[in-house]
């Protein structure tokens, strides 16, 4: 008896699902830094004259010529898409149509390409013959442009992307094509995907024929990729290989020669420094980059700029990276993407100098600008792969308004920046952050310059109230009662969050961060929720009213509102133990235990 | 490894409009490890045989997988329903290309007398009678204990080339619903002070943490009253050992087939090579545990995922390890739940409860502002 064993692979779909943005200090992570991503159009030159002729047999079929009918008999295949066709009619139509004698040289070309054009329909192989033939030998451009076409799609059928692939991007930039933009930016991203995985960076090396295929192959296979779900330990599992970015390097190096001009030259450095990035090597990438002398043309691209702060960042040398990102933000070259990648990457910059006003800066102009919706569908549909670059879910500034930023830094930035986008956002964060500090009139007059109707009277008599809440007990609990009545109303950001604050304050899980970050933003996570409470706040003031008048009237007032608000507070706050021993403290006073 | 079975689509059963739809849905595994034969399983949750109308798209999507040695179809329909079951099997046959082979999962219960199992096994090529989840299971155990004497000769008479289905998965089971991401592990529980833990042993020698809660407590969004148990079936070297044995006394057969191979955050369900080594066709694993990283990707720090890779999880007594890294750590977050935390500058210490190993625990992040490398060693 032969026994062998077997293992059963039960393969589990994992749910995934996107509820909101989670943007937060992304260029922290890793990922944020990789080159930007490429598609076809990246790779289509400027002003490429293309022609719009009929293809073959496809001209309106209305005489009874020969050819007439052939063309009316091959369009009644290529509309009906799928279903069988009548071979025999076809085959007569064809015979027909190659003995009239009065036929030119262009027709017979045409009714050589419908031939093959037949076959390919009817999943003939010799159709390939047949068309490789005609593009041999035929001399019509329109009808040898889309033979072309048809040869690309036939590879493209047969699994063959590096073929179908070189003809598709050789034919964007062929003068004189009869393949429209549309279908070649189409079938370039029908072949390749986003980053064509693991087909492309097998065969790599046979696009170092032309630099355009080499350029091609380089950026698509080295597109950034976001992964959300970590990999096991151990080998990747079908992800980036080094090994494949470590092959490129060489093929690069092994062909240098096909980068020998000028422009060659530079296209090889951005193709180096983009595989260094990929591989990981930022040191690799900055030596290539340092070697381009100054003043060089390439150093005003801004994929070279991105690079360059990318291996700067990367090698954290974080204050060198600002030179390039700033010159990348105001580049008239640089596209909306690429300008909001500088602005967000500025921000990482400027928070590892501690320059808290112009990380504010940045900030809100991601807040503020309008982003484009191109990359939600399109060519690029990998959502994650460029709208991280605007940091869609607003936390960066809304952190940094309500937290991070001190009150002179808020203060700071307004006087430098005084009619920034986002300005009414920064003054209405500025008297929240001032409410939170009991400077109440300060923060009246902001809310009432900026028109915030409903805050602006509530903070004026709020000011009135603190001010008259040291003189008794019975002011103190008017005090208290009114933040009891304006939850989320005086100290809570309602200009910020949209409802998500709670998944943003993550700082105590955030590895991304040095100790002293670590600490720093922990704490001053903690203090927001302390401080925008206002049934915490409201609690503090009745707790010590509750323990003042003991067993008065005013004092068990105090001790059942002072029960209420510890029992209302939101999830946010955490501190679940404070608050149930405050809950049992106020509660021991009220039964008289205390 | 001689044969992998990849579940790679299901067969669904509609009722639309008066009309009766069958289709065979596709979700191929990429990455598959190496193996000498491959078969393409599908499954479906109906219970019920499919007609034979839904035999050409199963056929259809099969044509993706040339290079495999056939399907096997992974049906528990009632023993009633046997008839119909040879019916469709003749119909998958003859619309399959030729060459593919057809292989079935078994209920035991279709093996009794006066069943239609025979009309059943003429129609497929190899089938595999699985000796889990047999509906008479009793206190947690998911294997059956494996007769060979008592299931042999019924195996056997049909002259078919059969395989053996073992269990070496686990699984938890308890009286309240657990709201969350994740699946409890018994580590959840051991580190909860308000649990209790009972062991117990199934007869196919599976291990059962039964896991009670002594006063009312919280894991995630779930309360436990006191007195709610959850229980934990692990399968064990002894469970796949005995299975072999009785395998190998059975006239006719042809190996065994495990169930399954483990997810990456699989807690209760055997790693391959253990189940290997326990069968015998592999050498047994190092003894020793060591840290696997996995590069968190930070940009401005240094961030590393940390893992515990145990050789001998499901061990009883209760363990230390220290994890040494070799430069000062900023700081260590751990994992939920793993009793592990920084007890030096570049030391991490974990402590684990009875039975708590994982053959790949996952401690938590180690961050630092240069490169670290991370060794493990446990404390006797």
């Amino acid at each position: 008896m032969k026994r062998a064993l077997a293992i059963v692979i039960l393969t589990c779909g994992a749910a995934s699902a996107c509820w909101f943005d989670e943007s937060l200090r992304e260029y922290l992570d890793a990922h944020f830094w990789l080159p930007f991503a490429r598609s076809g159009r990246h790779f289509e030159k400027r002003n490429v004259r293309r022609v719009n002729a009929p293809f073959a047999g496809m001209t309106k079929a209305t005489g009874a010529s020969p050819l007439e009918k052939l063309r009316g008999a091959y369009q009644s295949i290529a509309w009906a898409e799928g279903q069988p066709a009548d071979a025999t009619a076809l085959k007569q139509a064809l015979e027909a149509a190659r003995s009239d004698a009065s036929l030119t040289a262009r027709d017979r070309e045409e009714i050589r390409l419908i031939d093959a054009k037949i076959d390919m329909r009817t999943g003939d192989p010799a159709a390939k013959t047949k068309i490789e033939e005609f593009l041999r030998t035929a001399r019509t451009p329109e009808f040898l442009s889309e033979a072309r076409g048809w040869l690309a799609h036939i590879y493209y059928q047969q699994g063959n992307q590096t073929a179908a692939g070189k003809i598709y991007l050789d034919e964007l930039n062929r003068a004189g094509s009869n393949l429209s933009r549309e279908t070649l930016l189409t079938s370039l991203q029908m072949t390749y995907r986003y980053d064509s995985g693991k087909e492309l960076r097998d065969h790599i090396e046979e696009y170092f024929d032309t630099p355009e295929h080499a350029a091609f192959a380089i950026e698509i296979s080295t597109n950034p990729r976001w992964p959300r779900e970590q990999p096991p330990p151990g080998p990747t599992h079908g992800a980036r290989d080094p090994q494949v970015y470590a092959r490129i390097h060489q093929a690069l190096q092994k062909h240098k020669n096909l980068f020998a001009t000028a422009q060659g030259a530079q296209a090889l450095a951005l193709l180096s420094m983009r595989t260094s990035l990929a591989m990981g090597d930022p040191p690799g990438a900055l030596d290539i980059a340092n070697a381009v002398r100054p003043g060089d043309p390439l150093r005003a691209q801004p994929d070279f700029q991105w690079m360059l702060a990318s291996a700067y960042f990367l090698s954290h040398e974080f204050a060198s990276a600002e030179k390039p990102l700033l010159e990348l933000f105001r580049s008239n070259a640089a596209t909306p993407d690429q300008n909001a990648a500088a602005a967000y990457g500025l921000c990482g910059v400027y928070e590892k100098a501690g320059n808290t006003v112009e990380q504010l800066h940045y900030a809100m102009w991601l807040r503020t600008a309008q982003e484009p919706f191109e990359h939600y569908g399109g060519a690029l549909a990998q959502i994650d792969d460029q709208s991280v670059y605007w940091a869609p879910s607003g936390w960066d500034s809304a952190l940094l308004l309500d937290a991070e930023a001190s009150i002179e830094d808020i203060e700071k930035y307004l006087e430098k920046y005084p009619n920034a986008k986002g300005a009414r956002t920064v003054k209405y964060s500025l008297a929240v952050r001032l409410s939170r500090e009991n400077r109440y009139e300060e923060a009246a007059r902001i809310y009432e310059e900026i028109h915030a109707v409903r805050r602006a009277p509530r903070l004026r008599q709020l000011a009135k109230l603190y001010a008259e809440a040291t003189q008794s007990h019975e002011n103190a609990y008017r005090l208290a009662a009114f933040l009891h009545d304006h939850e989320n109303g005086i100290y809570f950001n309602d200009a910020l969050w949209g409802g998500l604050q709670h998944y943003a304050l993550f700082a105590p899980e955030d590895s991304r961060l040095t100790r002293e970050e670590h600490d720093k933003l922990t704490a001053s996570e903690r203090k927001l929720k302390d401080d925008q409470e206002e049934y915490w706040r409201a609690y503090l003031i009745l707790r010590d009213i509750a323990k003042e008048e003991g067993k008065t009237e005013l004092g068990r007032r105090a001790a059942k509102l002072g029960v209420q608000c510890v029992r209302s507070i939101s999830e946010r706050f955490g501190r679940l133990d404070d608050l149930r021993r405050a809950d049992r403290e106020l509660s021991g006073l009220l039964a008289g235990r205390l | 490894m001689d044969s992998l079975y990849v579940h790679v689509g299901t067969i669904n059963h509609q009722h639309w409009r008066n009309e009766d739809r069958w289709s065979a849905y596709i979700e191929q595994p990429r990455d598959l490890p190496d193996a000498r034969h491959y078969w393409a399983v599908f499954r479906t949750e109906e219970h019920e045989v499919p007609v034979a109308a839904a035999a050409a798209p199963l056929a259809e999507q099969l044509k993706q997988f040339e290079d495999y040695e056939g399907v096997q179809l992974d049906i528990d329909i009632p023993t009633s329903q046997l008839r119909q079951y040879a019916a469709f099997l003749h119909e998958l046959h003859v619309q399959l290309p030729k060459g593919k082979k057809v292989s079935i999962t078994a209920l035991l219960d279709w093996f009794r007398d006066e069943t239609a199992i025979g009309e059943v096994v003429k129609q497929v090529d190899e089938f595999v009678p699985q000796f889990y989840d047999t509906g008479r299971d009793r206190d947690g155990a998911i294997a059956a204990k494996i007769d060979a004497a008592q299931w042999g000769p019924r195996f056997s008479r049909f002259g078919k080339p059969y395989r053996i289905g073992i269990s070496a998965f686990g699984r938890a089971k308890g009286r309240v619903p657990i709201y969350g991401f994740n699946d409890l592990s018994p580590l959840d529980l051991a580190t909860d002070p308000a649990f209790h833990l009972e062991v117990s042993k199934t007869p196919a020698q599976e291990l059962v943490l039964s896991y009670r809660a002594i006063r009312e407590t919280k894991i995630e969004w779930t309360h436990f009253d006191p007195g709610t148990a959850m229980q934990f079936t692990i399968a064990t070297a002894d469970t796949i050992r005995a299975g072999v044995a009785a395998a190998h006394k059975m006239p006719g057969c042809r190996g065994v087939l495990f169930f399954r191979w483990p997810s990456w955050s699989d807690a209760l369900v055997m790693q391959p090579d253990e189940v290997l080594a326990a069968a015998g066709v592999a050498p047994p694993a190092d003894p020793k545990p060591r840290i696997a990283t996995i590069d968190g990707r930070c940009a401005a720090v240094h961030c590393i995922d940390l893992y515990l890779i145990d050789p001998r999880p499901a061990s009883p007594p209760a363990r230390r390890f220290k994890v040494k890294s070799s430069t000062e750590l900023e700081y260590f977050l751990p994992e939920k739940k793993v009793p592990a935390r920084m007890t030096g500058p570049s030391l991490i210490e974990l402590a684990l409860p009875p039975y708590c190993g994982q053959r790949r625990l996952y401690l938590g992040r180690g961050v630092s502002l240069k490169p670290a490398t991370y060794s493990v060693e446990e404390l006797q």
